[in-house]
């Protein structure tokens, strides 16, 4: 009888104990943000979407190695390549990456031996289409 | 199974009940198939498959570096020690020696990773359990050990963290002060964790007793883990069959001897206590070094085999990999700790309530990313 | 009592009004009264749909607080205020789904079921003295009468849809609710036995000043908040809509305005057992001398007390198990109810 009648109260004790916690948070402030209103900060090393950085004259940068297109996981880096006969160099003349397939691993920009192709910060990729995910050299290139 | 012809022990008619795939509380896509009588489960099937990727065929297409990235994948709330034991498997293969800075980023990185799967079960289990609370909760402290992921690798899931031959960036100013920070938070919250739901009594209600897993079970369905630690078998491959340099930090192995929810549950949240146990070490001992080992471009092992075995949070994760001297890897095995503790489900779930299949599915903890692979 | 504020002036004076303007015109008073009688329950019914839809409101509030976070904030403006409104809206405009193999009458009919007894008990709660529908001399148990019939149409909204996890649900809610509606009125009944009446106004009279009976019989007080949980299906006893075992039980296969009601009802059946927690245990419509506020104030305010408990309860527990849940009703809560009642009559033989 008495085991019974412990057993009820301590049981009553724990759930007490249980509510201090939640009424404590209760009082505390909230820890979310208002999403669309308030952003958190993000870290500067964000793997968001790529961008193509050019020089202090805004020639871009990027010699059309390939490397980036061969070391990507998903192939998701296409690019077409000619021979510049201005300055002989190689230039691309297309860079297109599918940002529908690509899942943000950085093993590209750690590749890139131009150092030019880098992520952003930016995480906002949205779309009606599947096209509309693939981003062309208009969008990638950073002047 | 369409037609039910099983009886109960009075011979009256049984119910099948479909759990799953979509259910709120199968932790993913899991089936289970379950005869009922009234509440009482007679017979139950587990089926799994439903987010099968194929990825260890996947694997023999890509490269070993993007293997690693992949690896993010298996179980995807332990991106780091799938990170780990994939680079260990190449590292084994190569033969490289492990700057000795990236050895303890690894170790920190995995056994924050650890935290963070802890915490998660914490909060599913007691969600699984009704309480609702518990999962934010725990869905809270891990944002800020995520965001710390996230200043170290830029990623928040798929971190794709260590290279072959180390990690691929170093902590970023101020880290190990956060970290400190994080480790000292956790520890209050741990205080609140075990108000609100340890010592609670429904909670104890729910769990003491139920699901009991023998030692012989353990050790016949080869479980492992907290799962298999919890049954009184102490066995910690990061103790009894090191890897990396866990050598150096002292840390304790916990062990339960009911093999209960309950048990499992406490397996958890003592595990979680020597992990920030290690992190804190590691914080301490971090050297200024390098954090990359010289490793050729392209990465091409010798041909060979290698077997890595590694703690993982959710039990022995090994992977096997046998290389032909090509770029990609020949064959890509992973002993998956979460589909090969699923095994038991079917043995312990007869004659349990309903109620109690959810208890005892949320203490094995499970990731279908795994265990489908 | 003769306070001089409060609805109740209004209401009365309403009354004689109509009551006097039907004299005139020269029809018989059963018009006047019929009258009177739907006024009330149009305002009845305002009352409660307001009231649940506040109650939504601060059940969305007061469990995203204590899981640090915000909740709704958007819609409205003002901490999201409209947000229940605008689900509301929104199940309104939902399709109306009926599984093909469900037995449709008694689905359709279920969530029409689960709400009139819910709103039948909000007849005889004293709001004030006489603010009240029907001063029945036997409120009390109409109440708890007509919070027993909620069953009925849980089981056959959990029988009609033709899913297992409905069935389950409706089968544990029947089992839940018949063995909790004892322990229920056995705490009741010992402020029964005190009082000598089933009158809920006469429950209230007797807590003049500050005798609340929560005081006197904190035991019963107790019991009572714990088996009233059970009755409205709130965790820690939220067995026949578990979402993580059965989904969401009985209602799983509804939609639309449908489920909206088996929604409502829920709130409604919170506000009720609050609300004669607040009547028959913390003193009702009367407030303390010194602060003249009207009696309905009182009682709300009471009234929400309780309904913060019993959302403080849903968003710390974890939910008991069904044969636990069993064991725990009866032989624990019923017991103890005995025990109570028992003590009580030996006060009153003693101290008579
Ligand atoms: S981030 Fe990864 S997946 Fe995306 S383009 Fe670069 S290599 Fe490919
Ligand atoms: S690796 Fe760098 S330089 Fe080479 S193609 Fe890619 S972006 Fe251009």
């Amino acid at each position: 009888m008495n085991a019974y009648i412990l057993k009820i109260l301590r049981g009553f004790w724990s759930l007490l104990v249980g509510m201090k916690v939640t009424l404590k948070y209760f009082f505390k402030k909230p820890v979310t943000v208002q999403y669309p209103y308030e952003k958190r900060e993000i870290a500067p090393v964000w793997r968001g979407i790529l961008n193509q950085l050019c020089d202090a004259k805004g020639v871009e940068l990027c010699d059309g190695c390939q490397i980036c297109g061969r070391i990507c996981p998903v192939q998701c880096i296409s690019m077409e390549v000619y021979k510049d006969p201005a300055d002989n160099k190689r230039k691309t003349s297309s860079y297109i990456v599918d940002f529908g397939r690509c899942m943000f691993c950085g093993l590209c920009v750690e590749a890139c031996p131009k150092k030019c192709l880098v992520h952003t910060t930016d995480y906002v990729l949205v779309s009606y289409e599947r096209a509309g995910m693939v981003l062309g050299k208009d969008k990638l290139v950073k002047r | 199974m369409t037609e039910n012809t099983l009886k109960d022990k009075d011979g009256f008619e049984t119910m099948y009940l479909n759990m799953g795939p979509q259910h709120p509380s199968t932790h993913g896509v899991l089936r289970l198939g379950l005869v009922l009588d009234g509440e009482v489960i007679i017979k139950a099937e587990p089926d799994i498959g439903y987010l099968h990727r194929g990825m260890e065929k996947l694997a023999e297409s890509r490269t070993y570096q993007a293997n690693i990235a992949m690896s993010d994948r298996f179980d995807y709330v332990t991106s780091m020690n799938n990170n780990f034991v994939t680079a260990l498997a190449v590292e084994k293969l190569l033969g490289v020696e492990i700057p000795k800075r990236a050895q303890y980023l690894r170790i920190l990185m995995a056994e924050l990773n650890r935290v963070v799967n802890h915490i998660l079960f914490f909060g599913f289990f007691a969600m699984d359990l009704g309480a609702t609370t518990a999962l934010i909760f725990g869905f809270r402290e891990r944002e800020e050990a995520l965001e710390l992921f996230e200043s170290v690798c830029g990623a928040r899931l798929t971190y794709n963290y260590f290279r072959v031959g180390g990690v691929s960036r170093d902590l970023p100013a101020g880290f190990i002060e956060k970290a400190g920070n994080f480790v000292k938070m956790m520890r209050s919250r741990l205080k609140d964790y075990d108000d609100l739901v340890t010592g609670n009594v429904i909670f104890q209600d729910r769990s003491v007793g139920i699901g009991r897993i023998s030692k012989e079970d353990v050790l016949a369905y080869s479980l492992s883990g907290p799962v298999m630690r919890a049954s009184g078998i102490k066995y910690d491959i990061r103790k009894d069959d090191t890897y990396s340099v866990y050598r150096e930090f002292d840390f304790e192995v916990p062990v339960r001897e009911n093999g209960d929810c309950f048990d499992r549950y406490m397996m958890r949240m003592l595990e979680l206590r020597e992990a920030l146990k290690i992190i804190e070490q590691v914080l301490i001992k971090l050297e200024p070094g390098e954090i990359l080992a010289k490793v050729p471009k392209i990465i091409k092992p010798p041909a060979g085999e290698a077997y890595v075995r590694t703690e993982s949070p959710k039990g022995e994760l090994a992977l096997y990999l046998v290389s032909d001297g090509t770029a990609n890897p020949y064959r890509l095995h992973l002993r998956a700790p979460s589909f090969i503790n699923l095994q038991i489900l079917q043995k312990i779930l007869t004659g349990v309530k309903v109620a109690d299949v959810i208890a005892i599915l949320g203490s094995i903890d499970i990731t279908l990313g795994e265990v489908d692979r | 009592m003769n306070i001089s504020y409060g609805l109740e002036n209004i209401w009365t004076w309403l009354i004689t009004l109509i009551d006097r303007l039907f004299c005139r015109a020269g029809l018989p008073y059963i018009f006047a009264y019929t009258l009177e009688k739907i006024i009330f329950g149009v305002a009845l019914l305002v009352f409660i749909s307001i009231s649940v839809l506040f109650l939504i409101w601060l059940e969305r509030k007061v469990s995203a607080h204590m899981q640090s976070r915000l909740g709704p904030m958007h819609v409205g403006g003002w901490h999201g205020w409209a947000q229940t409104i605008a689900d509301m809206v929104k199940l309104l405009f939902k399709e109306d789904i009926i599984p093909a193999k469900a037995d449709k009458w008694v689905h359709r009919i279920a969530p029409i079921v689960v709400f009139v007894p819910s709103l039948m008990a909000f007849l005889v709660i004293p709001f004030e003295k006489n603010l009240i529908g029907q001063d029945l001399n036997a409120g009390i148990l109409l109440i708890f009468a007509f919070s027993s019939l909620a069953v009925l149409a849980i089981i056959m909204g959990g029988w009609a849809s033709n899913n297992k996890y409905t069935l389950l649900g409706g089968i544990r809610s029947a089992a839940q609710m018949v063995s909790y509606e004892i322990p229920l009125v056995l705490s009741v009944l010992s402020v029964i036995m005190l009082v000598g009446s089933l009158k809920l106004n006469d429950i209230v009279e007797a807590q003049q000043g500050w005798h609340w009976f929560a005081f006197t019989q904190p035991l019963a007080f107790m019991l009572y908040i714990i088996a009233a949980t059970a009755e409205v299906n709130r965790t820690p006893f939220d067995l026949p809509e578990a979402e993580s075992e059965i989904v969401s039980g009985y209602n799983t296969e509804y939609s639309g305005l449908k489920y909206g009601f088996f929604m409502l009802s829920e709130f409604t059946n919170m506000l009720i057992v609050a609300l004669v927690a607040a009547t028959v245990f913390m003193g009702g419509w009367q407030g303390p001398k010194w602060l003249p506020l009207p009696g309905i104030i009182w009682l709300l305010l009471k009234t929400y007390l309780i309904v913060f408990v019993l959302m403080w309860f849903r968003w710390t527990f974890p939910r008991l198990r069904v044969d636990r849940l069993m064991d725990f009703g009866w032989k624990v809560l019923i017991p103890l109810a005995f025990v109570n009642i028992f003590l009580t009559g030996l006060f009153m033989v003693v101290f008579k």
